[in-house]
């Protein structure tokens, strides 16, 4: 079995020959993996290319999610709204809220991704990525997007979007109703454009922050309709605040594979979430960037006790941090192989 | 009063404006309004919170509530001279911008009767330390929310020891993936698990009270 082999089996309810290893790999990690200036690594499409093939060529048991990922940092939905993006050369780009806040954002249509923003750079280079994988018998597997409540907290800024949340709900509803025809109209342009994508990751911290009662009347309905709209696709959903708390009314959004915090009890999770792949759980600060093999291998080897390997995709509790070196993804290949 | 205390953990900042008006009207002392009847309404909402019958939007209501409040009285207490009962310098480390870590700490600390300078978020380290030193904080107090910036609150704490100021600061670092082994790993003095454990901790590394 190939790690996408693996990876898939798993986040349909198998078992695959070994527990998979799996990580979410973007921008923040890569160009300091590579070496390279981060504005080289969005502007470059060679360079790009060429890191995210060293990538399977060095670590070729890890299934990298979702793999080949054109991204500008958290750049690409805020833009098609108006915000602004500042650019660094060390670091993913920063978002500004937009002028105005919710008042003017409530009236917004949702953006055309053939048109606005970044999004027509990322499907055009979408496209144009797979017409030279294709030829080496790779492709695209997934593609993602930010759910509606991470955009719309840096369209307002997080706090001013969580307030509003609880003084302006109308408002803040009618954005979310936005947000959400966005999540879907993205995702979909990204899947239209490639040959054979097998599945969606969405990424949403900002829901893990609300209460149980909050998160049934705003997040769940939007959730169930994203996750809905993608038949027969895997979903993944990243959500690594901790959020027990929502454990249960996330297991229904609809989604097979959850990504979660290391802070959280994957064990508690196995019962909460039953027949959801649970991709986690390692430290991807104190295990993976700072701790040494042995201690990635000692998480590992808990996460496979805690769970007897059912459903278990091992990976960080998070995307891949700045500075993890590559000993740290051996020694969770060599213990999930253990 | 106590209908002041109730407007402030239901997170009414209109209701909060008016009362304390009223009983700065009534030349009820502003430092009386803070301590008997504000504080503790902070202090119940972070009761509130780790009972987890408050999440984060609440708390952030309440707290926009109390600063409405204070927004009134600060102006008198400092007319009054009241002594904080530290200044604490507080941000969120560069290439982040989530503030709600940061904001709930700030406002609650405030609320405890400590002075806080906020310097926003994607502060870089050099602002830190330039803030640290311009008001001679007792505590600084640095948040980040993802685990991609966290590697930038030991860049701060490197900036002051250059600067040499680490002796004479304080370091509390908090945000939703920090743990306190990070903590004490990055050489930061204090870990707050939340805004509540935050002013603990904050009490707690300048001697005030047992650790938290």
């Amino acid at each position: 079995m190939s790690p996408w082999e693996r990876f898939v089996v798993v986040a349909r309810g198998g078992r695959a020959d070994r527990v998979p290893v799996a990580l979410i790999v973007d921008s923040p990690w890569l160009p300091g993996y590579a070496g390279i200036d981060t504005l080289d690594y969005f502007l470059r499409p060679d360079e790009w290319l060429r890191i995210n093939l060293d990538l399977s060529d060095r670590f070729p048991e890890v299934a990298w999610i979702p793999g080949f990922w054109v991204e500008y940092g958290m750049a690409a939905e805020p833009s098609a709204f108006g915000a602004r993006v500042v650019w660094h050369h060390d670091q993913a780009p920063s978002i500004e809220p937009v002028p105005g806040g919710l008042a003017v954002l409530a009236g917004m249509e949702p953006p055309d991704p053939q048109r606005h923003g970044l999004m027509p750079l990322v499907l055009q280079r979408y496209a144009d990525s797979e017409r030279r994988l294709l030829p080496q018998g790779l492709k695209v597997q997934m593609v993602a997007a930010r759910g509606p409540f991470a955009v719309a907290a840096w369209l307002l800024g997080v706090s001013e979007f969580l307030i509003a949340l609880k003084v302006e709900p109308e408002a803040s509803g009618r954005l979310l109703d936005a947000l959400t025809a966005t999540t879907i109209a993205w995702l979909r342009a990204q899947l239209d454009v490639l040959r054979a994508p097998e599945g969606i990751l969405v990424l949403d911290d900002i829901a893990g922050m609300l209460s149980p009662a909050m998160f049934k009347q705003f997040a769940r309905p939007r959730f169930s309709r994203i996750f809905g709209e993608f038949g027969g696709l895997i979903k993944a959903f990243h959500n690594d605040t901790p959020c027990a708390h929502l454990a249960r009314p996330m297991a229904t959004l609809g989604f097979d594979v959850f990504n979660f915090s290391h802070t959280m009890d994957i064990a508690d999770l196995q019962t909460k979430m039953p027949g959801i792949a649970l991709m986690g759980n390692i430290p991807p600060l104190d295990a993976m960037a700072r701790g040494t093999p042995a201690a990635v291998a000692a998480w590992a080897h808990e996460c496979v006790q805690k769970t007897g390997g059912r459903g278990l995709i091992l990976s960080a509790g998070g995307g891949v941090s700045p500075g993890t070196p590559p000993e740290a993804i051996d020694a969770l290949v060599q213990a999930a192989g253990g | 009063m106590q209908e002041l205390t109730t407007a402030i953990v239901e997170g009414n900042a209109v209701r909060v404006k008016e009362l304390v008006q009223a009983a700065l009207d009534e030349n009820v002392p502003p430092e009386e309004l803070v301590s008997r009847w504000m504080i503790p309404a902070m202090t119940e909402v972070g009761a509130r919170f780790e009972r987890q019958e408050y999440f984060v939007p609440e708390m952030l209501v309440s707290a926009r509530a109390m600063q409405a409040g204070l927004s009134l009285l600060k102006p008198l207490l400092a007319q009054r001279a009241v002594r904080p009962v530290a200044t604490v310098v507080i941000g969120t480390v560069r290439g982040d911008l989530h503030d709600v870590g940061k904001n709930l700490v700030a406002m609650m600390l405030e609320g405890a009767g400590f002075q806080v300078v906020d310097l926003g978020v994607d502060v870089p380290a050099a602002r830190f330390v330039q803030a640290v030193r311009e008001h001679r904080a007792e505590i600084l107090g640095i948040s980040s929310l993802l685990t991609t910036t966290m590697p930038q609150m030991e860049a701060v704490i490197c900036a002051l020891a250059e600067e040499g100021l680490r002796e004479r600061v304080k370091v509390l670092v908090g945000g939703a993936p920090v743990t306190d082994r990070f903590a004490a790993r990055i050489g930061a003095d204090g870990y707050g698990e939340s805004a509540t454990a935050a002013v603990k901790a904050a009490r707690s590394v300048l001697g005030l009270v047992e650790s938290p």
